[in-house]
């Protein structure tokens, strides 16, 4: 058993972004005005009327028109299909991508600077480094931002989930974690929701119990090195998470790099490849809804599939994964043993600790 | 709602016991009376406990305030004032708007259902010597004469994205003069004393006496009324508290007092002392069922479970259906989008017994997320929990005939599945995974057979009771 074992609950989850100035090629995506104004006429729908349904979209008038308009703007057939449940009946908007030379994450493929999509990460200055799905989704407004002030969409996302599911935690053990060496690093998922401070965001040294749901466990051998542990078996990595989000973060080939602050608290940038169809049904799965918060749903599925670098199809040949990473910050919690010993209190209105949940 | 209203009014006055068999007559055991509908007839929640909207924007519990018994394609069925009884009046063009219920080939009567002869000869299902009836323009399940506002908004052609429904202000027409829908529930002929209201709940499977809160209540065994010594101070009394009365108590029907060695003065039930549970939290709850054999639901009656189905308790998600040896049963559902979350909610989503139908028995399995993938197909990891071949639906279990011929239990809608992860009573590792649905080619549309409004997934969640 190991000597010391530090555990967190994560209070922040979000995708890395690193958004520069001039990382996008002439500017961010338009809004969703143009973008719909765009769609509709590669559909076929006549000027006139494009124009007429996007006034109405923008005075908020002939609301059943509008919502019809853009909800059924597939086409199959020459007849009409919801765009968001097939998203490949629209034409490809070509919204436009990263092309700026930072972005978070880590070398994946082992490439190094020879691969010419690589970034360069601004916390590591290493070269190689794979992170498309911030490349395909960095021009969208609602995805930029950086480690300090999370893109909008993160900040809609993580914080409805992160009172809407169980509380995420991570374990470190070794025999000195004030020492460089070998360390344990678990994730896991709780019994108990997040326990709040009265600012919001996670109480530091509540207690929570571990959900034995074989789902959500990740055991990882790895290092410190200079004070940043590090994952140094790269398996697979699988956790539940409210649908809100995606229903399970999967990430292939998972790597980890954390440090911890000060002031106690904790801070990882995790990666991996992940299933992009994955992504394609949390940036989806409320249609108009979520359209309104992130960008085109079609042009999101065309950049993500346009993006996609790794785990090919063996039918298609398509890449059926995206390089990801994100970035946690999490405080220091503890971890019961017995049920009885859970020390923090249920959140409100759920079940009392200990019994059911 | 307007639906409501006419409901409310039209209600008719049930006694529970009229459809009722005896559970029990173990000696120093009340009777629990269970809920069982005769061959051809179940029991539907109406109107929005039917779960038509697809795009909520919170998981909220879907009010099952009004129960109706229906036919074996959930529509609504019906009495009328004026038949006395034993017979029918409706007849001729009376007939045509309003469908005699049929008593098929070997139906039985018992308690209170009986079947009456037409003037034409024909058998018809009677509750309490009232024929019953269809009425001809009900054509999904909860529907009132005709009218289901949760239908037309939400699968109708002026239905618009998350629940928004763009047609003209919907006024549900009165119920005709002497039409009333059969009611299983609300129960309104019980007489109660203060702070006794009488509710379904569902975690218990059944309709129970609750306080004033809506909170279920509890009768110890008749034999025991004092406490076990276990309860002198110990963690038993922290759970168990004795309803109080009030210090003059009133006895009314079968409700009492008892003085309590420490004073305190409390109601009985039948005879037996009445008590609430610590750990329900809130209404709909029966924490408490199981915990302790001398404490049991104060039973109203209990709803029909088949021999394959029993009720179990999750470390996390509280009550579930089991299969007999206790294996947590799943049931299909479509992706519903909810703000608030709400998958992880007690009890999971709210159950939508429309999409439940929609599914059928098929699995629609679609790409399946990695933990579920690493543990096989999802043809062969979720597994139909099964009938025999002669059963039959009743109540809320409707029975589902597979392609292959077999039979499949399905509760409220939906087909019932065991999944292979499990291993032992109480776990649910199938609860709320997830496969998605995506094509990546034009002339290939993706339909993973129920309405969705964004990207298309299906997901297994426990079936709760």
């Amino acid at each position: 058993m190991a000597a010391q074992t530090q555990s967190y609950v994560v209070n922040w989850f979000a995708g890395a972004a690193y958004t520069q100035d001039d990382n996008c090629p002439g500017g961010i995506n338009p809004g969703l005005d143009i973008q719909f104004a765009r769609e509709l006429k590669s559909v076929g729908m006549d000027a006139k009327e494009v124009e007429k349904l996007i006034g109405w979209y923008l005075s908020n008038t002939h609301q059943f028109e509008v919502d019809t308009a853009i909800r059924f703007r597939g086409r199959y057939q020459g007849k009409p299909v919801n765009a968001f449940n097939n998203p490949q009946t629209v034409p490809d908007p070509k919204l436009k991508y990263v092309t700026g030379k930072y972005g978070y994450g880590f070398n994946l493929d082992g490439k190094g600077q020879d691969d010419p999509k690589a970034f360069v990460d601004p916390q590591t200055q290493e070269k190689g480094i794979d992170n498309q799905l911030f490349r395909a989704m960095g021009c969208l407004e609602g995805f930029r931002g950086s480690l300090v002030n999370h893109p909008t969409y993160w900040y809609w996302i993580w914080q409805t989930i992160r009172d809407s599911q169980p509380a995420w935690l991570v374990t470190v053990s070794g025999e000195d974690l004030k020492k460089d060496g070998p360390v344990t690093i678990t994730f896991d998922r709780a019994l108990e929701y997040m326990i709040s401070n009265n600012g919001g965001e996670a109480r530091a040294d509540v207690t929570y119990r571990v959900d034995p749901d074989p789902r959500s466990h990740n055991v990882f051998q790895g290092e410190i090195k200079n004070g940043v542990a590090t994952v140094t078996e790269h398996k697979n990595f699988q956790m539940l998470q409210n649908s809100w989000g995606v229903p399970e973060l999967n990430l292939h080939n998972f790597h980890l790099r954390m440090t911890v602050n000060p002031d106690r608290s904790m801070e990882a940038i995790i990666g991996g490849y992940q299933p992009w169809h994955h992504l394609y049904f949390a940036f989806a799965h409320g249609g108009l809804s979520r359209e309104i918060s992130s960008g085109s749903i079609p042009g999101i599925y065309y950049l993500l599939k346009q993006q996609a670098d790794a785990e090919p199809n063996p039918k298609t040949g398509s890449n059926s994964a995206i390089s990801a990473a994100y970035h946690i910050k999490a405080v220091p919690a503890f971890i019961a043993t017995e049920p009885s010993s859970v020390a923090g209190a249920p959140a409100p209105g759920r079940s009392p600790a200990g019994g059911q949940r | 709602m307007a639906v409501r209203k006419i409901l409310v009014a039209g209600v008719a006055t049930i006694a529970v016991a009229s459809a009722l068999t005896a559970m029990s007559a173990e000696r120093g055991k009340a009777v629990t009376p269970v809920i069982a509908t005769p061959l051809g007839i179940t029991t539907q929640p109406l109107g929005v406990a039917q779960g038509w909207g697809l795009g909520k924007d919170v998981a909220a519990e879907l009010p099952r305030d009004q129960i109706a018994y229906t036919d074996l394609k959930g529509m609504t069925l019906y009495t009328y004032d004026k038949d006395p009884a034993g017979k029918s009046v409706c007849v001729d063009d009376c007939a045509k708007t309003w469908l005699p219920m049929p008593a098929v080939a070997g139906a039985k009567p018992y308690g209170e259902w009986s079947v009456i002869t037409r003037a034409d000869g024909s058998k018809q299902w009677a509750l309490k010597g009232k024929p019953l009836y269809r009425y001809f323009e009900d054509t999904t399940q909860g529907s009132v004469i005709g009218f289901n506002f949760e239908y037309i908004k939400n699968r109708g052609p002026l239905a618009g994205h998350r629940g928004a429904y763009y047609g003209p202000r919907l006024k549900a027409p009165p119920m005709p003069e002497g039409w009333r829908v059969a009611m299983l529930y609300p129960v309104e002929d019980m007489k109660l004393p203060a702070g006794f209201q009488v509710h379904e709940v569902q975690d218990a499977a059944g309709i129970a006496l609750t306080d004033e809160t809506g909170r279920t209540l509890y009768v110890m065994a008749a034999d025991a009324a004092r406490e076990p010594k276990a309860c002198n101070g110990g963690p038993c009394a922290k759970q168990w508290i004795p309803y109080a009365a009030p210090s003059v108590g009133l006895s009314m029907g079968d409700f009492a007092t008892v003085a309590r060695a420490d004073g305190v003065q409390q109601w009985t039930y039948k005879g037996q002392p009445v008590y609430r549970f610590a750990g329900d939290y809130s209404a709909n709850l029966a924490g408490g069922d199981g915990v302790d054999p001398l404490w049991r639901v104060a039973y109203v009656a209990k709803y029909f479970m088949p021999a394959e189905v029993k009720i179990g308790k999750t470390a996390s998600q509280g009550k579930v259906l089991t299969t007999a040896a206790g294996m947590t049963l799943y049931r299909r559902d479509g992706w519903l989008y909810q703000s608030g979350g709400g998958h992880s909610f007690p009890r999971g989503q709210a159950q939508r017994p429309a999409v439940g139908r929609d599914l059928g028995t098929e699995r629609h399995c679609g790409e399946q997320f990695d933990s579920m993938a690493k543990l096989g197909d999802c043809n062969v990891i979720w597994q139909p929990l099964l009938a025999a071949d002669d059963a039959q639906p009743s109540g809320f279990f409707d029975v589902y005939t597979r392609a292959d011929g077999k039979k499949q239990w399905a509760y409220s809608g939906y087909a019932l599945w065991t999944f292979a992860g499990d291993k032992k009573p109480g776990d649910i590792n199938g609860h709320d995974s997830y496969d998605i649905a995506l094509s990546e080619d034009p002339n290939v549309l993706v339909n993973v057979g129920t309405q969705m409004d964004g990207s298309q997934a299906l997901y297994w969640s426990i079936a709760v009771p």
